[in-house]
């Protein structure tokens, strides 16, 4: 697999002087799903417009499968799809319309058009106007409609927003599919529990810069994350025991009843010492850092500093 | 040519889905010129196709340009593989055809009006200016429409445009007809002008960034 997209030193300063990126340097490889996430104005967006050539870097370089996006042959461009956040169907058509402009776009079979519609549930909706439909039925025509070619390179700029919990699932479902593909992926997200679900490589920015990239396990290992045990007894622990409890494995309470048990301590110990405690357990489970849990902390350690 | 004829079947097909008040907007232009043939006799066939292509482009591009704007579909247009050049090309093609209908359904109650009012029909000299000299030029207006609409943001210097046209439109036939007269007396050179000009703008608006529409339309 060779490289997909290859960003050196890219900047970007927009006409009213706003820096959005600040100099990222950023390789990805063919079948790989990146998420971006960072809070606002971190310029995820900017860096996913910059990618498809919505705009120009103000200094360093973006390639696209070796050529830079002005040198990149038709047939390649024709090979990208994007999907833009707030953006819209064109209104004044029909459902069915909009799904035949990109047929004819791209010179897609209408068979492929009618698969699309049925696959997104919006058949029963092929000749209402676009502009009557809501927002999370426009949201769900315009993934049909950048992913009706099938492109190698998909970048999507909050695909989940405005989505109901059934087309969430089925387009997180489709980006996970996707993922396993030979495609290439670039999400941009402010939900972390999807991008956890669908992407092999996260990329954090801050500020238009780069704070931290890697897998889960990376990033986890970076920050040295722990990974703690949760137990949960069906009556609060008495207060000698909790003390030994706290003594002896270093228990943290978080409330008569509940407690973690942090990493390198061991569970079986922990268990059998409860058990002869007398101590009723209702549940103990493993309580792994989130996406969410090692963004927060590393933005934190970013302020910190 | 295939990307081409898309955005111009999608552009044709969203006319229909205008709202009425853009279709009213397209009515007025057609009446206004068939009004003023009343009272203008054979100077209202000029002033009736002026303002059936002149009228139908601005009215037409100005609603393509708002829909673009406010629902925020150009983005999806722009980050298609579409060029700026092509997407202009769609939408020129489109909205040309339309004007040029309304002008020709104009003309045509036009020489309604003036034949059973003062009993003329158009000069034969005067036909190419009407069908051929005026419409290149309200090409040409289009593409200065939209050039205005990505270099500027806005349209507002049109207005002026507009307000200079407007006297000439209104104006008694004694003082308009000597100037139509020089120029159908030159038929071939307003018509090859036009055409280089509207050659010249098409390759100035092509050379638009995807970034400045960008900037412009969303």
């Amino acid at each position: 697999m060779g490289i997909a997209l290859n960003l050196q030193e890219v900047r970007k300063v927009y006409p009213n002087g706003t820096e959005a990126l600040r100099g990222i340097d950023l390789v990805i490889q063919e079948g790989e799903a990146i998420g971006l996430i960072g809070p606002n104005a971190a310029g995820k967006t900017t860096l996913a417009k910059l990618v498809i050539g919505l705009l120009e870097p103000t200094s360093g370089r973006i390639e696209l499968w070796g050529s830079r996006f002005g040198q990149l042959p038709r047939s390649m461009r024709e090979k990208i799809g994007f999907l833009p956040e707030g953006g819209s169907p064109f209104e004044s058509l029909t459902v069915e319309e909009n799904i035949i402009f990109w047929e004819k776009l791209y010179g897609i079979s209408k068979i492929r058009g009618e698969e699309a519609l049925k696959e997104w549930g919006l058949w029963e909706f092929r000749k209402k106007r676009a502009k009557t439909l809501s927002q999370g039925m426009k949201r769900r025509l315009m993934i049909a409609q950048v992913t009706l070619h099938q492109p190698s390179l998909l970048v999507m700029d909050e695909p989940t927003s405005s989505l109901d919990p059934v087309v969430r699932r089925n387009t997180v479902d489709l980006l996970r599919g996707f993922a396993n593909s030979e495609r290439t992926l670039l999400i941009t997200s402010h939900d972390l529990f999807d991008v956890e679900r669908i992407c092999t490589r996260i990329v954090i920015l801050r500020h238009g810069l780069i704070l931290a990239q890697g897998s889960m396990e990376e990033l986890q290992r970076k920050l040295g994350a722990t990974q703690q045990v949760r137990v949960e007894t069906s009556v609060p622990i008495p207060e000698a025991l909790r003390e030994s409890l706290e003594e002896r494995f270093g228990i943290e309470s978080t409330s008569p009843n509940e407690f973690f048990l942090p990493q390198g301590h061991n569970r079986g110990e922990l268990i059998r010492f409860l058990v002869e405690s007398g101590v009723d357990i209702n549940l103990v489970e493993e309580k792994k850092e989130t996406l969410e849990d090692i963004y927060i902390k590393m933005v934190k350690e970013d302020e910190e500093r | 040519m295939r990307r081409v004829w898309a955005v111009f079947w999608k552009e044709l097909r969203s006319f229909y889905g205008f709202g009425w008040m853009a279709w009213l907007g397209v009515l007025v232009a057609l009446a206004f010129g068939p009004l003023q043939s009343l009272r203008m006799g054979a100077t209202g066939f000029l002033v009736t196709s002026l303002w059936g292509i002149f009228g139908g482009v601005y009215l037409l591009e100005t609603i393509s340009f708002y829909y673009e704007r406010t629902q925020g579909s150009s983005l999806m247009l722009l980050s298609s593989p579409l060029t700026v050049g092509e997407i202009f090309l769609g939408k020129y093609l489109a909205i040309f055809l339309v004007a040029y209908l309304t002008q020709l359904v104009a003309l045509a109650i036009s020489a309604c009006v003036i034949w059973s009012t003062f009993a003329v029909l158009p000069p034969p000299s005067l036909l190419p200016m009407l069908f051929i000299t005026i419409p290149i030029y309200g090409f040409v207006f289009m593409e200065l429409y939209s050039l205005a609409y990505a270099l500027l943001g806005n349209v507002s210097y049109l207005w002026l445009v507009m307000v200079l046209i407007f006297p000439f439109l209104l104006s008694p036939p004694s003082q308009i007809m000597p100037i139509i007269n020089w120029i159908i007396s030159f038929p071939a050179l307003p018509i090859v002008l036009g055409i280089l000009l509207a050659l010249l703008l098409f390759f100035v608006v092509s050379r638009i960034s995807k970034e400045r529409m960008v900037m412009v339309l969303s």
